[in-house]
């Protein structure tokens, strides 16, 4: 590099670590962007546009946004084969927004109404809670615990019914020291070629899935797990058929992870 | 009913088009198709959640890149879909869906800046982290000036950066702009073809010529000062 590039360097540098001029206050609105990018505008509505792309990050930045959304990246695309439970419950929601406002009903962005939804988390939490509290506390008085073996204790519940330690209708528990495994049974009406199963924490959000799983005749679903993988508390197992990528809720279940 | 949309027409769009944002009517868009059924009435639960799988991540990604969190970039992301869904029959399939899509993600991007900015008027907070403007551009430290050049030669340098910004000004405006991509926000050679519509070459020539030029009046100032 001569003298002169490297003085040029530094002055670019230099001009560079002086901090850019704010952006302008007035931005072109998002169609006339895309106008430009699409060469619709007049040479005039052109070039004033490049200019204040020349001074506007925010907007030079929305122009490489709209590029990304014509050419996206991978990661930009869904994943094929992949079966996306946020994308399917963001789906729901917005189904139900959209539902929402269809009769009419206007509801307030989530942004605004964060902290009342928060307050509703909050007491649903504490609901649920005291009642899985409860669940369990009867349970104990029924004397249905096992006692404690090396390592943890898992006890099923289902989700709609309290039950018993190792087996309720639909579901099997076989518990080692350290592992445990779980058969679930399905309704034989619903068959898939591929199930999931995913577990969540009754508190917090923690979340499991196990995917890949198969049917096996006379037997069921069956899941082999580590007790090392699950800190006590209490979990729902619901299981997922799928096929052709979209998946379908063929039961659920609770179990409780205790020391 | 349209097949899967998971041969999106953007990713697998020939480069052959004259425009990438105008659909092409000879070619069979799997995107248009599933607006149409939707338009026309027709398997309209399962067109929208196609086309809401289909460009969910594009506009996540867009608010993440924003600087929204997940949870505001998701409230977000339904919003703009609400919209989408809601005017869905005035999109006119003559452009291309995503140049329709990114548009209302831009404005309602544009109207959450603005109601944060109306949120924040009456409190401004300065962190004290956040670096001190002086003469010489931010300072490292809150409060004290950047260690560096004397007085003297820090006006020499003001002197020398006012020559520099003058000779930039008087580039043609194609190179300026280049330049002013390049140095001042840092863009890459692609970004800067996209941003003025040109292609990497030329945007290498104009810069390749600036520096030429700058060099030339650096030197005759050289010349002149001694």
């Amino acid at each position: 590099m001569n003298d002169d590039s490297a003085d040029l360097d530094r002055l670019f540098t230099r001009l560079s670590a002086e901090g850019r001029a704010p952006d302008p206050d007035d931005h072109p609105a998002p169609e006339k962007l895309s106008a430009y990018l699409a060469k619709e505008l007049s040479p005039e509505e052109d070039d004033a546009i490049q200019e204040h792309l020349a001074h506007c990050t925010l907007c030079t930045e929305l122009l490489l946004d709209l590029q990304r959304f014509l050419d996206p990246l991978a990661e930009d695309l869904p994943r094929e084969g992949v079966v996306d439970f946020e994308t399917a419950a963001e789906w729901r929601e917005l189904r139900g927004r959209m539902g929402a406002k269809a009769k009419g009903v206007s509801k307030p962005s989530r942004l605004r109404e964060a902290a009342s939804l928060k307050i509703a988390y909050s007491l649903a939490a504490v609901l649920a809670v005291v009642v899985v509290g409860l669940g369990v506390y009867i349970l104990k008085l029924h004397g249905d615990l096992k006692a404690p073996r090396a390592g943890y204790h898992i006890m099923l519940a289902s989700a709609d019914t309290r039950g018993s330690a190792e087996a309720l209708e639909g579901i099997r528990l076989h518990e080692a020291p350290g592992d445990f495994s779980l058969t679930l049974e399905k309704p034989p009406e619903l068959d898939f070629p591929e199930y999931v199963a995913q577990f969540s924490r009754k508190k917090g959000s923690e979340v499991r899935t196990v995917k890949g799983l198969r049917y096996q005749a006379g037997e069921g679903v069956t899941l082999l797990l580590s007790k090392n993988d699950f800190a006590p508390g209490i979990y729902k197992i619901v299981l997922f058929g799928l096929r052709d990528g979209r998946s379908r809720r063929v039961s659920s279940y609770q179990f409780s992870v205790s020391p | 009913m349209p097949e899967p949309i998971e041969t999106s027409s953007g990713g697998e769009r020939p480069p052959s088009g004259p425009c990438p944002l105008r659909s092409e009517p000879v070619e069979r868009d799997p995107i248009l198709e599933l607006i149409a059924e939707i338009q026309a009435g027709t398997h309209v639960e399962e067109c929208s959640e196609k086309l809401f799988r289909r460009f969910r991540p594009s506009v996540q990604s867009f608010f993440a890149r924003k600087g929204f969190s997940t949870e505001d970039g998701r409230d977000l992301t339904q919003d703009v879909f609400l919209r989408v869904f809601k005017s869905i029959d005035t999109f006119r399939r003559e452009s291309r869906f995503e140049r329709w899509l990114w548009e209302i993600a831009a404005h309602i991007y544009f109207n959450e800046v603005r109601r944060r900015r109306t949120e924040k008027r009456d409190g401004v907070e300065t962190s004290l982290d956040s670096p001190v403007e002086n003469e010489d551009g931010p300072s490292p430290s809150p409060g004290f000036p950047a260690p560096g050049p004397s007085p003297e030669e820090t006006v020499i340098k003001s002197e020398q950066l006012s020559a520099f910004r003058a000779a930039l000004q008087e580039l043609p405006d194609q190179m300026r702009r280049c330049c002013l991509f390049r140095y001042e926000k840092g863009l890459k050679y692609q970004e800067i073809a996209i941003t003025m519509k040109i292609s990497i070459e030329t945007v290498k020539a104009h810069l390749h010529q600036a520096r030429k030029r700058l060099a030339a009046r650096l030197e005759a100032r050289k010349e002149n000062d001694s």
